[in-house]
């Protein structure tokens, strides 16, 4: 079917959407066609799951409007966007686990199968039936959801979202959780539905997928739209180089550090079904960039190494010495520092002031017979939030009440109070504004200058162009390539980050 | 400019509410009672709560920590009866009958503590069935009689005065003391506010969560054994229920003085607060002479009343704060 002679069924035009600091998204416009599959791609942060959500009723856009079938429309909530027939399968599929498929599809629309005030089971799977039917889905309609496989809970999805007339169905990630069987049969379902007119979204980083199911490619960066083609229109470099690519601009201050004899080594480390096979070496004043999709398991790497997670198996040397790191206390002691990228939940302990978030790790230090001395560590907090230049107008305010980029300042603060020799950071800047980025990365070479080893975690690979020595790319749980800045190009890299090693 | 300064003022009386509400009280029962102000109902008061009291201030700790524990009313019962029985022996000075109570009270918080950190359960569920344990062990410990004719050293912990003021009252406000400086100035102490504030995040920051955990139960038991060593001394016996039910008072002490249920902060001063207006309630009920009925009414009525306007007044100082930080942004 010729793709133009589909007619337009969404039209989103100059959405922007601001958070505190942050522009997630900036003029962005996304356009879909009846019956298509449409491919929605960018690296991590460009603003793909902020547009997903603004089109389904979760956020509202600050500007910009929506035109579906031609009127335009405003989803205050979910419920209006699904109502519209507008709906998404998210890439963590939530279900009632205990009850059956026809309950999952029909829950809270129980009431139109209600005869006299009783719940007709008969005609509820019935209607179930039809619908598994349509799709050519072999499911029992009293199977239990908590007895079904991942790509069965998906089709059921798929169901859920045809039983609310979908038009329009966003997949994010749909088989980063299927085996290669279960994804044939998931394209032809999709299939069939966009020949019955259905429009799909599909998030995806897996390019392979999307050359081979999908019709047009929209391409989003840094919040910005940046183009849409066809598929057969275009090649696999092309993509990569639009998904990456912009010129390298100056905002990373790296400055050259004398590097010194190597710091902390590891070997072998393993994971069961995580990682495996990852050895490297850290030397004193390098900073050593980690690069990668999401899911990749670079920050499972960094847990490991850290003692949060348990290793399956793994050697870890700080200064040649072999250490035994079995719990995040061993690991502080034994001079390594991490900080995390999950601020909320495994950072921040929000009811604490900033002072006492700060010096958790590094107590002793300010204790003698296990009393704390309130004045060395009101001087030490001081000191820190000075160094950090953190922004508060005081230190016991409660932390939860700071910006994300202070809060994120205030986590590395406390990594810092412990002098480590090895700092590991996830995703440093991830949420936040600009400003705050550009003074971590300030941060981050001071302490290379002083002789610090330091890891970094991230993303974007722009920011690990600008601030790393040496770059590892971890894909699938493995290193798939090992770079000096000096010679390595946006476009290697990303091949490196999107490579699926082979199975063994 | 003037709304910043209402805000302030607000601030003030929802972070100290609880000392607002017993000061209220006080006003208004010394309105309506003479006998109320007196120096002798004061102390009778204050010697009344002590022993909840006590219990109430281990509970901010366990509460501060982010863990419960439901068996303290029947933990109570049994140390009572144990330390009636050793103290009764002859030739057993008093304080070594005391420690031992302690160490059976640590023993316990170990207990309490180690099933749920080995097994990943819930404290609210192993202490609820240590609960029942530690009532059959008083039982079988004392037959099911109460353990009377105790001697004068115990008896005198209990009922006597040191100078003008019972020895109760001093044991409460020095186990007040030394638990705000536990909890404020000691690194386990921030430790356990840690752990309960967000114990993930404690744990990656270096913290032994469990062994924290364990401390916060250990003091739990340790606080009921000496609240136990005061009660058997006040009543001169030590009765096998007597501290059955014990555990939701303090936990009403404890939400009402300005600790929060969930974990991450722990108002030491507020829970004896806490306690001192549950027992100016009662004691003004009694001086109305309002039968103990109501006053059961009463008290639960109380607990509603501050829990609510905890509730609200974190909604209120939420609202208040993104205002600040609206304003900031701006």
């Amino acid at each position: 079917m010729d793709n133009s002679a589909k007619t337009q069924v969404l039209k989103m035009q100059h959405i922007t959407k601001l958070f505190p600091g942050v522009r997630a998204l900036d003029d962005v416009e996304l356009e879909l066609k009846k019956g298509e599959i449409h491919a929605l791609i960018g690296e991590n942060g460009a603003g793909k799951s902020t547009l997903m959500k603004i089109l389904l009723g979760i956020y509202q856009p600050d500007y910009g409007e929506i035109l579906y079938k031609g009127e335009p429309v405003k989803f205050h909530q979910p419920e209006d966007a699904l109502r519209a027939g507008i709906s998404m399968i998210h890439q963590e599929i939530s279900m009632m686990p205990n009850l059956d498929v026809a309950g999952n599809i029909w829950i809270a629309r129980e009431r139109q199968f209600m005869k006299k005030g009783l719940l007709d089971h008969k005609a509820m799977h019935e209607e179930t039936k039809k619908l598994l039917d349509k799709l050519e889905i072999s499911l029992d309609p009293y199977a239990k959801a908590k007895n079904l496989s991942i790509a069965q809970l998906q089709m059921v999805e798929l169901c859920r979202a045809i039983s609310y007339h979908a038009q329009i169905i966003v997949m994010d990630e749909p088989t980063s959780a299927l085996a290669d069987a279960e994804i044939q049969i998931l394209y032809r379902i999709v299939r069939r539905l966009v020949r019955e007119g259905t429009t799909i979204v599909f998030i995806s980083h897996k390019l392979e997928e999307i050359f081979e199911i999908c019709d047009r490619i929209t391409i989003m960066r840094d919040g910005k739209y940046i183009k849409t083609a066809r598929t057969d229109e275009m090649d696999r470099q092309q993509l990569i180089a639009l998904i990456a690519g912009r010129e390298l601009k100056d905002l990373y201050p790296k400055e050259p550090v004398v590097i010194g004899e190597t710091v902390f080594e590891v070997k072998d480390l393993k994971r069961d079904s995580v990682f495996e096979e990852i050895s490297f070496d850290v030397r004193a004043g390098e900073v050593l960039g980690f690069c990668g999709l999401v899911g990749a398991g670079r920050t499972e790497i960094m847990r490991g190494i850290f003692g949060i997670d348990k290793l399956s198996k793994g050697t870890i040397s700080m200064e040649g010495r072999p250490v035994e790191i079995r719990s995040p206390q061993d690991a502080i002691k034994n001079g390594l520092g991490f900080v995390t990228e999950d601020r909320l939940r495994l950072g921040c302990i929000g009811k604490l002031s900033l002072k006492h978030n700060m010096t958790l790790s590094n107590l002793p230090a300010y204790c003698r017979a296990g009393f704390i001395n309130g004045r060395k560590e009101s001087r030490a907090s001081a000191d820190m939030m000075g160094r950090m230049a953190i922004k508060a107008y005081s230190d016991k305010q409660l932390i939860s009440q700071l910006s994300g980029g202070n809060q994120q300042k205030a986590l590395i603060g406390r990594s810092l109070l412990t002098n480590p020799k090895v700092l590991i950071m996830d995703e440093p800047t991830r949420g936040i504004d600009v400003g705050s980025k550009s003074e971590i990365y300030k941060i981050i070479n001071d302490l290379a200058k002083k002789g610090m080893a330091v890891m970094v975690v991230s993303s974007e690979i722009q920011e690990l162009l600008g601030i790393c020595d040496r770059i590892l790319v971890i894909s699938h749980g493995r290193i798939t390539g090992e770079f000096d800045r000096e010679n390595v190009t946006q476009t290697e890299l990303m091949n490196a980050a999107f490579k699926q090693a082979e199975h063994t | 400019m003037k709304h910043e300064n209402k805000m302030k003022f607000g601030d003030f009386i929802l972070n100290n509410k609880a000392l607002f509400i017993l000061t209220f009280l006080i006003i208004i029962l010394s309105c309506s009672s003479p006998v109320f102000l007196t120096q002798s109902n004061i102390f009778n008061v204050i010697r009344q709560v002590a022993i909840g009291g006590i219990v109430s201030l281990g509970f901010t700790v366990i509460m501060a920590s982010g863990c419960m524990d439901l068996s303290v009313g029947n933990m109570l019962s049994m140390i009572g009866v144990i330390i009636a029985l050793l103290a009764k022996i002859e030739g057993m000075p008093l304080i070594v009958a005391c420690l031992i109570g302690i160490a059976v009270g640590i023993i316990c918080g170990c207990i309490n503590a180690t099933v749920s950190t080995v097994f990943n359960l819930a404290p609210f569920i192993v202490t609820l069935a240590m609960s029942q344990v530690y009532n059959g062990a008083a039982h079988l410990i004392s037959n099911g009689k109460p353990v009377s004719n105790l001697p004068e050293s115990l008896v005198t912990v209990g009922q006597g005065y040191v100078g003008i003021i019972p020895i109760p009252v001093i044991i409460l406000f020095a186990a007040t003391f030394v638990l705000y400086l536990f909890l404020a100035h000691t690194r386990i102490g921030r430790h356990i506010l840690a752990i309960g504030g967000n114990s993930a995040a404690a744990r990656v920051s270096g913290v032994n969560v469990n062994r924290t955990k364990l401390i916060a139960y250990v003091i739990m038991g340790a606080c009921v054994a000496l609240a136990a060593i005061i009660m058997d001394g006040r009543a001169a016996s030590a009765q096998v229920a007597a501290g059955a039910g014990m555990e939701m008072d303090a936990i009403a002490a404890v939400v009402i003085g300005g600790t929060p249920l969930h974990g991450g902060y722990g108002n030491m001063v507020g829970t004896l607060i806490g306690c001192l207006i549950v027992g100016v309630i009662n004691n003004g009920l009694n001086l109305l002479h309002v039968s103990s009925y109501w006053q059961m009414v009463g008290k639960g009525v109380i607990i509603l009343f501050a829990i609510i306007l905890d509730s609200q007044s974190t909604k209120i100082m939420e609202r208040h704060n993104k205002g600040k930080m609206g304003a900031k942004a701006a």
